[in-house]
């Protein structure tokens, strides 16, 4: 009952230093250590001390990353907080507890981080979302997407050097998966009149397949896209990396061009026509394998997207598509899966109510506070916040 | 000799594992993830009171029942209006929620087991060597006795259980609940206590893992093996009796199976060397279900040996 990586554990993400581009380590009282990304770097500082870098979890890495000493298992490396004392860079005792002169300041940068790692999350729960409501149709697969395209931008990438090639090839290939799944599957499932478990069951089988296939080919380890530190744009008491502007620009371009399609092309009504009732739209004579044939492309080039931004800024590895995908479920059952526009607003709540939590109580909550949020809004409102009352044979 | 010894003991496990989340998913059509949390809290109360009060197996197994069945309240009762994707989403709330209990309530400085570091977060907590009944639980031999006791005994309870009123009353609540309210009967009550069985019967099981691998830690609780017990009763099939024990024998089968590959080299009951930095054996063997979810919802949806259509 072992083999798969441990995961990784959040605790005080939002911590940074006064200046965001000296470079600089210091330990919270609790085996915690503050350092700056990327991985690779880290990985290089302790492998000089014989350390073996899965007894290490990256904890956030925005700008400074936090880092988690596990416990050693047994037969596992430990590494002494003690060898970190004398490690390069450090130029002092940094503790959980931050210096004055900045800690004001950092419950409004929480916040600002928590908005913006919110805009993939409602990326993915948008993608998750246009294939559930128009499709019916659990697709857990997108995690696989989700963890498959980094892997193969970054292999194109390696391969060919340019990135403008490896980024659209990347998006390209989780799209054309997404589309796969539904050709070979979910249509089949669907012309035989299975019933939702069968398509969740189904998508669940291809995610294990793709998560394995990855882990086979490229290996467990944590990497990043980006090549060395990220660049830092202070504002003010304020502070911004390049992965965070690229983020927020990529996403809000994304909605803006989806609501737009939504609502001024021929096929975005189409869309929400079948969201509302796929029969009626097959009897009506419209081809609905057309329409879902676009959705679950739709939904993997989203999630590729969602992919790459979070692979940029805090990097990727195999297990880290399911705890995403199933977030973004979250995002999208609080903001409800009745609308369009609730995955993206629940994405964004939700977000921000983790990185409240992680700031003003502390990170290990984090996903207490996902799973209380989303077990207060499910007695509350079933449907999510921006959904009709339905009737009761209706709802699941 | 060893060897068949843990296939069998490994066998007993997993299929009082998927005899109990048969009574959910078969039974009761529900998917749930949370099953690996309640073994592993079967798993944890065994390795704690055996640890600390020296209790033997059958008092500290029957501890970590009474835990499951109480804290299997946290699923039921919030849970108890849901089908279907929001059932699952509750499920896998509780999951979390308990596998960053075992994950996190520990501290340094402490003795594992102590009420500051009840877990030992993720380093996990070493098991002591239990006895039942004056037999030493190091002996396989003994170990495999008390699994086939264990299986034997859930097996007939469960048997007995769902071919009552009360099976029925949960086979009805599964194909048509609102019709069942309109009779008159309290489905939420019998979906607590289905619920409840079920939480028991896989604590006990998690309480032999302990027992038999005398090691535990979150990785127990983690959600890919809640996706893992899933999967076995789905390829088993499920909604009748010998789905679970089916799903079981495929388990070990692929498991073993893909051990002796001829790619593979390790001896059984090692690791396999690793490729890219992953364990090969553990990787095929997950994508082999994965395949066989997909190819089993298109060509047998109730599983190889199931009755109803859980899909």
């Amino acid at each position: 009952m072992s083999g798969v990586r441990r995961r990784v554990q959040s605790r005080c993400p939002g911590v940074r230093a006064p200046s965001p581009n000296s470079y600089r380590s210091g330990i919270c009282n609790d085996g915690f250590v503050l350092f700056q990304p990327p991985h690779a770097l880290f990985q290089q500082h302790f492998s000089r001390r014989g350390c073996h870098p899965p007894c290490i979890s990256v904890v956030s890495a925005r700008p400074y990353a936090i880092f988690q000493f596990l416990p050693s298992a047994p037969g596992r490396d430990t590494l002494s907080c003690d060898s970190l004392h004398r490690g390069p860079g450090r130029p002092g005792h940094a503790g959980c507890a931050p210096d004055a002169d900045w800690v004001d300041m950092q419950g409004l940068q929480a916040i600002l981080d928590g908005v913006i790692a919110g805009m993939p999350v409602a990326l993915l729960a948008l993608a998750f979302t246009i294939v559930y409501m128009p499709a019916r149709v659990f697709f857990v697969a997108l995690g696989g997407i989700y963890v498959a395209v980094p892997y193969i931008t970054k292999a194109v990438a390696d391969q060919t050097g340019w990135w403008a090639l490896a980024v659209p090839a990347g998006l390209l290939c989780g799209s054309f998966i997404a589309a796969l799944c539904e050709l070979l599957n979910h249509r089949l499932l669907a012309l035989r009149g299975a019933s939702p478990g069968a398509h969740l069951v189904s998508s669940l089988g291809i995610y294990m397949v793709l998560v394995q296939a990855v882990a086979l080919i490229w290996g467990n380890d944590t990497q990043v896209l980006r090549q060395g530190l990220d660049h830092v744009f202070p504002m003010g008491p304020l502070s911004l990396a390049t992965s965070q502007v690229i983020s927020m620009a990529v996403s809000c371009t994304t909605f803006i061009l989806f609501w737009i399609w939504l609502r001024a092309t021929t096929t975005g009504p189409k869309m929400r026509a079948m969201a509302d009732n796929p029969r009626e739209l097959a009897i009506r004579g419209f081809n609905i394998h057309r329409l879902r044939l676009l959705a679950f492309a739709f939904a993997g080039l989203l999630a590729s997207g969602a992919a790459l931004l979070t692979a940029r800024d805090v990097g990727f590895d195999p297990n880290c598509g399911l705890p995403a995908l199933l977030l973004a479920v979250v995002a999208s059952i609080i903001g409800g899966r009745g609308s369009f526009a609730g995955p993206i607003v629940g994405g964004l709540i939700l977000a921000l109510a983790r990185s409240a939590t992680a700031w003003f109580l502390a990170a290990q909550w984090t996903e207490a506070a996902t799973f209380a949020l989303l077990v207060g809004i499910l007695y509350v409102r079933p449907n999510g916040l921006f959904a009709a009352r339905g009737r009761l044979e209706a709802t699941a | 000799m060893n060897y068949w010894f843990h296939l069998a003991i490994y066998f007993t496990i997993f299929a009082t594992v998927a005899i109990s989340l048969n009574i959910v998913t078969g039974y009761c059509g529900l998917f749930t993830l949370a099953h690996a949390a309640y073994f592993a809290i079967g798993s944890y109360t065994f390795a704690i009171a055996s640890a600390n009060w020296g209790w033997s197996f059958l008092p500290a197994a029957g501890l970590g029942v009474v835990v499951a069945v109480i804290l299997s309240l946290a699923l039921s009762v919030p849970s108890w209006r849901f089908r279907g994707d929001n059932f699952l989403l509750m499920s896998l709330a509780v999951q979390a929620m308990l596998a960053g209990i075992f994950q996190n309530w520990w501290s340094t400085g402490s003795t594992p087991g102590s009420w500051t570091n009840l877990t030992n977060g993720a380093s996990g907590m070493s098991v002591r060597a239990s006895e039942v009944f004056g037999l030493s639980l190091r002996e396989p031999g003994h170990l495999l006795l008390l699994g086939i006791g264990i299986l034997l005994v859930c097996a007939f309870i469960t048997r007995v259980l769902l071919s009552s009123p009360f099976g029925r009353l949960l086979v009805c609540m599964r194909d048509d609940e609102l019709a069942l309210r309109g009779l008159g009967k309290n489905v939420r009550l019998a979906r607590v206590q289905a619920l409840a069985i079920a939480s028991g019967i896989v604590a006990l099981a998690g309480a032999l893992y302990a027992a038999y691998a005398r090691f535990v830690d979150p990785q127990v609780a983690s959600l890919d093996q809640s996706i893992l017990m899933l999967a076995v009763v789905l390829i088993g099939g499920t909604g009748n009796f010998r789905g679970p024990l089916v799903g079981a024998v495929c388990l070990i089968a692929i498991e073993e199976g893909i051990r002796f590959l001829p790619f593979i080299e390790a001896g059984a009951g090692t690791t396999a060397r690793v490729i890219g930095g992953g364990d090969v054996v553990a990787s095929l063997r997950i994508m082999a279900y994965g395949l066989l979810l997909v190819l089993l919802m298109h060509f047998r949806p109730q599983g190889i040996a199931g009755r109803y259509r859980t899909a």
